[in-house]
């Protein structure tokens, strides 16, 4: 049984560093005669009290752990391990072994997020979520993209013959200097480009005539001519394609915001002295 | 006008006499095979909370959140494809995690007691590294939770033709010393649940395992990794039980094992200084190992005991390629020098964290004793590159399969590499054997090796191009660099085999390099002048970019503090193809 003196026990004393201490045998037979009765006759204002809201917690997450409800045996052996839990949590608390402690500090704020961050997808409405994508439409917008095809070559005379090739009908994929490089590019980013053909390749990308081969572009392997097979402008992705996406994004902004505030509230409660 | 030659067009076009394309047609596709997400165990305590979905975003471009609290995204293009390889042992246990309320979640916070990230993460190597698993905090119901979630963001991001995704995850095994494995799914038929470190610590089980499922029309190949932090395990010329080796084992351990990772975060495993003391190049990013862990944790000397079993006993337990991958644990890969973002979340997300600096006073390192000292010694690297007819599962597992894949550093240098008797540039597939294969010495001529390199525009100019021959001789393994094309019109010594110093150089305080410098392009055919054709030999090719700063280096610049002097400030970003191998007719 762990010890729960109340106020009201006073046949102890205190030692050097404040810690009660009994050291009589007699107290200790008063002392348990007082508990027994305090027990009996009325509840201590801390009591440890089993109760059904506790029985019903315990059995739940024993539900959870091991997937099926506890016995009478099992949750009577539960019972036990709880208040023996709740005793020395108890202790720990007095003895102050929360402060300063990491995880109990972590947890505590952790626990405390997830209170005030919580957002009911359930409150969104499709106007939330359309006035959302329409605010944020930048992230949601595809970048112009290039799809091309280019013949490369190293020697910069050899332009004119390869057009005269080109002009001719030539298979252009047999033309030019044989490569590592892709000769199709589908669809890519100006990013994408720069990253397969540098910089220098991609400023000039804006010479280009859509459906006829231009050159020379030059770029650092050497030359290229190049037709623009398609352009996509920038485009916004269409709201019905990326839902859940737009959702997920406003319910993080919810949850930012609303942690925010309380945050806000919560601050001016305090005064924060930096030294 | 315009039509008159139209109708020229149709009828010249058909009579073109052209030199015929090249058959097949293959391209480079550059990717990362090894990425971990919050499902993660190790990486949800690196405070990792985004999964496959982010890292498949990641992978394609978009931003995303690190650890650390800031957003992450890669500054160069996208990559082709990606495998998200989180840890089998503990999956799943992060979705418990998520929810406080959770009895593992609370379980967790007692074993983490000390409140500490890096309790938490022992907790889990303890776990890995004895092989025993609490059973109580692995449910099997949320492993099935996990590995379906994993399975199903594969589906979903795969783009055929454009973005290719793996299902994949890691076998841990790690007894004494890394035994490490990615297992990568050739396509979506997959296993109920991954072969994990608790069903066997022995990797011989695990390839037994995929022996089943290739049975069962499940095909997927083992990728080990950081064989440099085995303690000289991994490649052991005995099996895991301490037996010898023979033909079976060599047989089961190269038909799942194809391939290894030559370098990621965690340091490159290429090779060491102790065993490569000719190897000017073999410091590159090594990971600090006490010597005698050396031997057996290395690629190109596994590639000569390789060729020593098969002189002396005719089969090879160490015929693989070369890929590179992250291993990142924030679900997005730090590739790029100046850009990088650690490997472990909050332990090394920023400069401080991971001592970029000299600057130890800061309390919050006192609290992580050893991981920001090895986090100095990580590297931003790599990526996995191959040569595959188009970006989809099927031709990218191919080229895996077939060994035609080569290695970065981080950037996206291109390189072919054949080797065969009358090789002709144009029609190189036709007429030799590319890297990864096997050529038979004739006992006539010698064959002629064609090594070509295309420099990465974002990164800086190439310097030389290296063909790493190892072979087999008097009873000894012999290993040799040759440098066989020089940038700026330089030409390699017949004598040391090297090219003279090109002076590239670099200012420590802008990290600028020389633009006049190196070349784009190096290509070369090249023979052997040692050849010889009763010999067991292997040649790689690798490839040496200019001198760029280390990450080390843009940390300290953009926080204004002098460097550290652990590291050297500038590194050459590198590719390594996979070996050719050129074995005598007798044992073909």
């Amino acid at each position: 049984m762990g010890l729960a003196p109340g106020n009201e026990v006073v046949l102890v004393g205190e030692d050097d560093e404040g810690r009660l201490t009994v050291k009589e045998p007699l107290v200790w037979f008063v002392l348990i005669g007082v508990m027994l009765f305090t027990v009996d006759s009325f509840r201590a204002p801390d009591a440890i009290v089993v109760n059904s809201a506790v029985r019903s917690q315990i059995a739940t997450l024993w539900e959870t752990q091991m997937g099926a409800r506890p016995s009478e045996k099992e949750l009577e052996s539960l019972v036990r391990d709880w208040v023996r839990e709740e005793v020395f949590y108890r202790e720990a608390l007095r003895l102050g072994l929360d402060s300063q402690d990491t995880i109990v500090r972590r947890r505590l704020v952790q626990k405390l997020g997830f209170l005030a961050g919580e957002v009911d997808e359930e409150d969104l409405t499709s106007e939330d979520v359309q006035a959302f994508y329409n605010e944020r439409i930048a992230d949601y917008t595809l970048p112009v993209r290039y799809t091309l095809s280019q013949i490369f070559f190293s020697n910069g005379d050899h332009y004119d013959s390869l057009m005269q090739q080109l002009a001719l009908g030539s298979n252009w994929m047999q033309l030019g200097d044989s490569s590592m490089l892709p000769s199709d590019l589908v669809g890519k980013s100006e990013r994408e480009v720069t990253s397969t053909f540098g910089t220098e390749f991609t400023t000039q990308l804006n010479k280009l005539i859509e459906g006829q081969w231009f050159g020379p572009i030059t770029s650092t392997f050497g030359h290229h001519i190049v037709r623009l097979n398609k352009l996509e402008a920038e485009e916004a992705r269409p709201l019905l394609h990326i839902e859940n996406q737009v959702i997920a994004d406003l319910l993080h902004q919810r949850r930012e915001q609303s942690l925010d505030k309380y945050y806000q509230e919560l601050l001016n409660q305090h005064e924060v002295v930096y030294e | 006008m315009t039509k008159a030659l139209g109708a020229l067009v149709v009828a010249v076009s058909v009579f073109t006499l052209q030199a015929a394309a090249e058959t097949p047609v293959r391209n480079a596709y550059f990717g990362d095979l090894h990425v971990h997400t919050k499902y993660s165990l190790d990486a949800y305590t690196f405070g990792a909370r985004t999964g496959p979905d982010e890292a498949y975003e990641f992978a394609k471009g978009a931003s995303i959140k690190h650890p650390s609290g800031q957003t992450i995204r890669m500054r160069g293009a996208p990559l082709d494809f990606l495998a998200v390889t989180d840890h089998a042992e503990y999956l799943g246990n992060s979705i418990a995690l998520d929810d406080p309320d959770n009895p593992i979640s609370k379980e967790f916070g007692e074993v983490t007691e000390q409140g500490l990230t890096m309790e938490a993460n022992s907790f889990f190597n303890r776990a890995l590294n004895k092989g025993e698993l609490d059973p109580s905090f692995m449910p099997e119901a949320l492993r099935r939770e996990g590995w379906q979630r994993i399975v199903e963001a594969a589906e979903r991001h795969y783009l055929p033709g454009q973005f290719t995704t793996f299902v994949g995850y890691e076998y841990t095994s790690a007894p004494a010393g890394m035994l490490h494995r990615n297992v990568i799914f050739k396509g979506a038929r997959v296993p109920e649940l991954p072969f994990a470190a608790y069903d066997s610590l022995n990797p011989e089980d695990l390839w037994a395992w995929l022996d089943r499922l290739r049975a069962k029309g499940i095909e997927a190949l083992a990728i080990p990794h950081n064989s440099n932090s085995s303690r000289g395990n991994f490649f052991q010329t005995t099996t895991f039980a301490g037996e010898p080796m023979d033909a079976a084992y060599a047989a089961l351990r190269t038909r799942n094992e194809p391939i290894v990772e030559i370098t990621q975060v965690k340091g490159t495993s290429e090779t060491h200084p102790l065993l490569s003391p000719n190897d000017e190049w073999a410091h590159f990013e090594v990971r600090d190992r006490p010597p005698d862990q050396v031997a057996g944790s290395y690629v190109r000397d596994a590639l000569l005991k390789g060729l020593e079993f098969q002189a002396s006993q005719g089969f090879n337990p160490f015929r693989f390629g070369f890929i590179g991958s992250s291993d990142t644990h924030n679900t997005g890969g730090s590739y790029e020098e100046p850009t990088y973002h650690g490997k472990i979340g909050q332990l090394d997300g920023r400069p401080e964290w991971r001592l970029s600096t000299p600057n130890t006073d800061n309390p919050e390192l006192n609290r992580l004793p050893n991981i920001p000292i090895s986090g100095f010694n990580w590297s931003a690297s790599g990526l996995a590159a191959v040569w595959a007819e188009a970006n989809t599962r099927e031709a990218i597992y191919a080229a895996l399969r077939r060994k035609e894949t080569f290695a970065t550093s981080g950037t996206r240098i291109r390189v072919k590499f054949f080797a065969g008797y009358d090789l002709d540039a144009s029609q190189l597939h036709a007429t030799g054997v590319p890297m990864g294969g096997e050529l038979e010495a004739q006992r006539h001529g010698e064959p002629r090796f064609f090594a070509w390199a295309l420099r990465d525009p974002t990164s800086a100019w190439l310097q030389r191009v290296q063909i790493i021959k190892g072979w087999f001789e008097g009873g000894i393994r012999h290993e040799r660099i040759y440098d066989v094309a020089c940038a700026d019109g330089l030409e390699p010594s017949p004598d040391t085999h090297r090219c003279p110093d090109n002076d590239a150089s670099v200012d420590l305080t802008t990290c600028s390099f020389d633009f006049d410098k190196g070349d784009a392009e190096l290509k070369v055919t090249w023979a052997d002048p040692d050849f010889d054709h009763e010999k067991h030999a292997f040649y790689y090719v690798r490839v040496l970019e200019n001198p760029t700063c280390r990450w080390s280096t843009w940390d300290a610049i953009r926080l204004g503090l002098p460097l550290r002097e652990e590291k050297q400030p500038t590194i050459q970003e590198r590719a390594w193809t996979s070996p050719i191998w050129v074995l005598p007719q007798a044992t073909k």
